[in-house]
């Protein structure tokens, strides 16, 4: 019998509870450790410095945004004799050798064009063809790694390039922006995200002094640092750019974030493009995580990356979608065994999670007011409604109550103790639930009034959710070992027309 | 093109040597740091509107 269940089950239930809210602190401590960036950073070690630096240019038919691309990185504040553009033509079939021909042409010396003839291997491949090319050249001392679609600031390189002064340094992130213009509600959300996940994470990762990732849009490496870590990208995954980071910083060399070198990306509009993007990343990391399990919370005096720190920014990430799951079915067994003790353990967790969330919504709307002012609906609605409405209802329960009483009442419905008590366990389901909304609004997506459907459901389940979704995906596919397939995101130029009309660009 | 061709001819160039730190250089890393130090007050401002939510949460519910 359910209600049989010992105090030692009841515990353990309540405890699967709890530890849900470990993310969330975890969140919580990352956010407070961005307050103390002013002081622990690496700008006392910076001076100007201009390292001749090639720039590889990975391209897979991207005609439409890798013209603009190249003449950005031309109006760069940087010298340009020390500049030289590789396109690594990954085999494209589109206009792609047409628009880096031309451009070749009009920056003579600066730009070059390299094709691989068989291409289709993923990005760490295509990479590493061109790694051999600039290896073998003495002339480069530093590589910039980019994505065709991103657009630089003029000043982004020369602030990024600035940390290479010091020798300990081997590598060197740019804060990625969301570009495209004009975006739709998933670019919003993206925008948002990458405040918090680039701008407001990565400046407590430097504080701490690991680095997770460096994105792959826009990474700057010292030669003495690629040499260091053998020449090459990892292929044995689908997160290169994470095993980059990590091999860097095994190799005893810093990693820095720099957020005011800003660059700009177009990022997928769709639910669709999002998932199959997230999925690499996703799965990437399940691979890293594995691939370096002796690593995690062991001390080293080489590296921070088996810092306590760094283990629960890493792990409360990777297994949030986990403890979701966990603390919805703990909730709904309570609910049956033991009510009180159930909605006691839910207050403790939502009431964890209205602090979170308020606290990391408002700093990460302050730490990027451009982007504040533009994508606050989304930032508020990152959880989604349902978990909104949660949240006012663990914050004020009576007044809550009284609305949903009244406002039944006001449309002839009666709100009885039963339906409240229904009420609650749906909250306990919603845990987990949510997700699956999230995998709902991903199937009406291509369907008939998806296009109306699909973000409603986003805004309804929440973008946190969505993500937590495609981070439980990647565990089935990687349990499953299913193909590791480079599905590359799908750019049209959107990041360019914005950029081109700010800018006004020839 | 095929990557042996792709770059300019080899000449053994002198490594480049990090520029001595400026005003001007100063001068922007003076600012990005105040920006660093203004992102902290608004942290404890993200903070204190935290403290109010359960502030008022604390007494509405007493």
């Amino acid at each position: 019998m359910l209600t049989d269940l010992s105090l030692a089950g009841k515990w353990l239930l309540v405890a699967l509870v709890v530890l849900a809210a470990v993310p969330l602190l975890v969140a919580l401590y990352q956010f407070v450790l961005i307050t103390l960036f002013y002081r622990h950073n690496h700008y006392d070690e910076c001076a100007p410095f201009f390292p001749r630096t090639a720039i590889l240019l990975p391209a897979w038919n991207e005609a439409a945004v890798i013209g603009t691309s190249i003449d950005r990185l031309m109006l760069l504040d940087y010298p340009m004799d020390s500049l030289r553009i590789y396109v690594i033509d990954d085999a494209s079939t589109d206009a792609t050798p047409v628009v880096v021909a031309e451009k070749a042409e009009r920056y003579p010396g600066r730009v070059f064009h390299l094709r691989r003839e068989q291409g289709g291997q993923g990005k760490a491949h295509t990479l590493n063809f061109g790694l051999e090319t600039v290896l073998a050249d003495h002339w480069m001392e530093a590589l910039l790694v980019m994505d065709a679609d991103v657009i630089f600031e003029p000043d982004a390189l020369a602030r990024m390039s600035r940390h290479l002064a010091d020798d300990s340094v081997g590598a060197v992130a740019a804060y990625i922006k969301e570009g495209s213009r004009p975006g739709n509600y998933m670019t919003r959300f993206i925008s948002y995200e990458y405040v918090a996940a680039q701008a407001a994470a990565r400046r407590a990762q430097n504080v701490i002094g690991a680095m997770a990732c460096l994105a792959g849009g826009a990474q700057l490496h010292s030669r003495a640092n690629l040499e260091a870590i053998g020449g090459r990208i990892d292929t044995s995954s689908l997160a290169e750019d994470t095993f980059t980071t990590f091999w860097t910083q095994l190799s005893g060399r810093k990693v820095i974030f720099e957020p005011h070198a800003i660059v700009w990306a177009e990022e997928p509009g769709s639910i669709d493009g999002l998932w199959k993007q997230r999925l690499r990343w996703a799965r990437g990391n399940v691979q890293l995580t594995r691939s370096f399990s002796g690593l995690w919370f062991r001390r080293s005096r080489e590296h921070r990356l088996g810092s306590i720190s760094f283990g629960l920014f890493w792990f409360s990430v990777f297994l949030l979608p986990a403890f979701m799951v966990m603390a919805s079915a703990a909730l709904v067994t309570l609910f049956f065994v033991d009510f009180s003790q159930a909605w006691e353990a839910f207050r403790f967790l939502w009431i964890i999670n209205v602090v979170c969330y308020v606290f990391i919504t408002t700093f990460t709307l302050f730490i990027d007011t451009e982007v504040a002012r533009r994508c606050w609906r989304e930032a508020i609605l990152f959880p989604g409604v349902v978990s909104l409405v949660i949240i006012a209802y663990t914050c004020f329960p009576k007044g809550f109550a009284w609305l949903v009483h009244h406002g039944a009442g006001d449309v002839g419905f009666s709100v009885t103790h039963h339906d409240v008590h229904w009420l609650i366990l749906f909250a306990f389901v919603w845990l987990s639930a949510c997700m699956l909304v999230a995998c709902v609004a991903k199937l009406l997506e291509p369907h008939r009034g998806g296009r109306f459907l699909s973000p409603l459901f986003v805004y309804i389940g929440g973008y946190g959710p969505l993500l937590c979704a495609v981070a439980f995906s990647s565990y089935i596919k990687e349990l499953r070992h299913a193909d590791m397939r480079w599905e590359k995101t799908e750019k049209v130029g959107r990041g360019a027309e914005h950029t081109r009309a700010m800018e006004q660009l020839p | 093109m095929n990557p042996p061709e792709a770059g300019p001819p080899h000449v053994p160039l002198p490594p480049t040597r990090p520029l001595a730190r400026d005003a001007a250089f100063e001068e922007e890393i003076r600012s990005t740091v105040a920006f660093e130090r203004k992102l902290m007050v608004r942290g404890i401002i993200a903070a204190a509107i935290v403290a109010v939510v359960v502030v008022v949460r604390t007494l509405y519910l007493s």
